[in-house]
This record gives C-alpha cells, sequence and structure tokens, in this order.
C-alpha cells in the first residue's frame, strides 16, 4: 500500500493545529500505535512551527508545504517553507549547560531523537526538512 | 488545551489538558504564567496527567514559567507527567532541571 497526502498552509500560528489534525488523522490511517502516533505528531508540529515562525517569519504570503509518503513500512514527511534558509551547524547544543534553560532551540533535538531519519535541507529559496519513521 | 486553574493555601495548581503544540493555546498558558506571577502568586504546580504529549513549544513555556518564576523567588514544579512527556523531558534533559513529583498531593507537600 502507497498513500501520498498533501497540504499547503498559511504562515498563521493557528496553522500547527490544522497540521496536527491532518498528522493524526494519517497516523491513524497508516495504523501507526498510539505512543508512535505521538511522535509523529510531536515531529511534525516541531517542523510546522520552524517553518512558520523561524522560516518564513509569519509571512502572510508565504506558505509552508506538508507531505505525507506512506507505505506498509514506514511514512516519510516533507516540510518545507519558503525562507531564506539557516546554518544548520550554527544551531546552539540545547543540551550545554548554558543553553539548558533557554525557552527555545530543542526542536531539531526532538525530531532526531524521535524519528528514524531526519535531512535538513537549507536554501535561499527554504528550508526542506525530511524525516523517516519506520513503523513498529 | 484547556487550563483548570485550582488553589491550595498559597499554591496555584493548574491542570492541564490535551496536547500542548505551540500555536494559540501555548500563548494562553504563557499568559496564564504570567497572569500568577503578576498577582503574587509564586509557588505552582503543573499537573500534567492528561496533557497526551508537548513539543519544544510546550517545553519552552513551561521552562520560561520557571525561570520567571524562580527569579521572582518562586518556583514551577511537574505533576503526574505522562510517559510520553517524560520521554521528551529525558531527551532535552530537562528531567533534571524541573522537580516532577508522582502526584499533585506529593508536588503541594514539597512546598511546605
Amino acid at each position: 500500500m502507497k498513500k501520498v497526502i498533501e497540504k499547503r498552509y498559511r504562515s498563521r500560528i493557528n496553522s500547527v493545529v490544522k497540521a496536527e489534525r491532518l498528522t493524526d488523522k494519517v497516523a491513524r490511517q497508516c495504523d501507526l500505535s498510539e505512543g508512535t502516533r505521538a511522535d509523529l505528531c510531536i515531529a511534525v508540529t516541531e517542523a510546522v512551527n520552524n517553518a512558520i515562525l523561524h522560516g518564513n517569519n509569519l509571512e502572510a504570503d508565504k506558505y509552508v508545504r506538508l507531505k505525507f509518503d506512506c507505505s506498509d513500512s514506514s511514512i516519510r514527511i516533507v516540510v518545507i517553507d519558503e525562507g531564506d534558509g539557516f546554518d544548520v551547524e550554527a544551531v546552539a547544543d540545547p543540551l550545554s549547560p548554558e543553553n539548558i534553560t533557554k525557552p527555545n532551540g530543542r526542536g531539531l533535538l526532538i525530531l532526531e531523537s524521535l524519528m528514524d531519519e531526519v535531512r535538513v535541507k537549507p536554501s535561499s529559496q527554504g528550508t526542506r526538512v525530511e524525516m523517516v519513521l519506520k513503523k513498529r | 488545551m484547556q487550563i483548570k486553574h485550582a488553589t491550595s493555601g498559597e499554591i496555584a495548581v493548574l491542570h492541564l489538558q490535551g496536547k500542548i503544540m505551540g500555536g494559540p493555546d501555548a500563548t494562553t498558558l504563557h499568559e496564564k504564567l504570567h497572569e500568577l506571577i503578576e498577582s503574587g502568586t509564586l509557588s505552582v504546580v503543573i499537573d500534567l496527567r492528561d496533557v497526551d504529549w508537548m513539543n519544544s513549544s510546550g517545553l519552552g513555556i513551561l521552562i520560561g514559567g520557571l525561570s520567571a518564576l524562580r527569579k521572582s523567588g518562586g518556583d514551577l514544579r511537574l505533576s503526574t507527567v505522562t510517559e510520553k512527556i517524560e520521554e521528551v523531558l529525558r531527551i532535552t534533559k530537562l528531567d533534571r532541571v524541573f522537580d516532577i513529583y508522582a502526584s499533585i498531593e506529593d508536588a503541594i507537600a514539597s512546598y511546605e
């Protein structure tokens, strides 16, 4: 079974809620367990929040694309914004003592911990975050 | 996400329900915590038993609230965290920053 679902969201603060609803629906259609469904929802909302707030800077004319590619063994998720990209190497370590109590900067760490594969490809046309979650 | 506010003496107990993922709900929680600080309520317990999961936006609000309360001489303590939230706290090492209790009663008693 192979299924592709794609959606585009405006860069609004409440778009993350819409993206979460779609993610939960996709996770149920793909028969993910409750724990894995939560992992998927956490990861997608992380990536969509980053795309809306940091990628597109909440600019109304910019969109975030969210794509799910479901197969029998895994779900591939792609989130693309229309921002200017960023330097992945310059992201501060959220686990270092000087950053541990900062209110932000943990998104990528959480993605990498919960997903089986994460690839972040920034460019001047936007950032593409690709994640793979294997079914278990 | 829903927030129910109760008090036990001078301690505020916030019972959260749902998912904490950023967006409008996150603003509501942020405002609630700052409302408590402004009113002089500096001992806060957040009961997470009915929170399915939270992402880094939710963690950011909790850590922001913790920092603001500790700066004012107060504290924010967590109770009854679910397995998924425990995992996220462990990943981010925030389980070493927050005081976490098995029940609301234990969290309230910790202020005595």
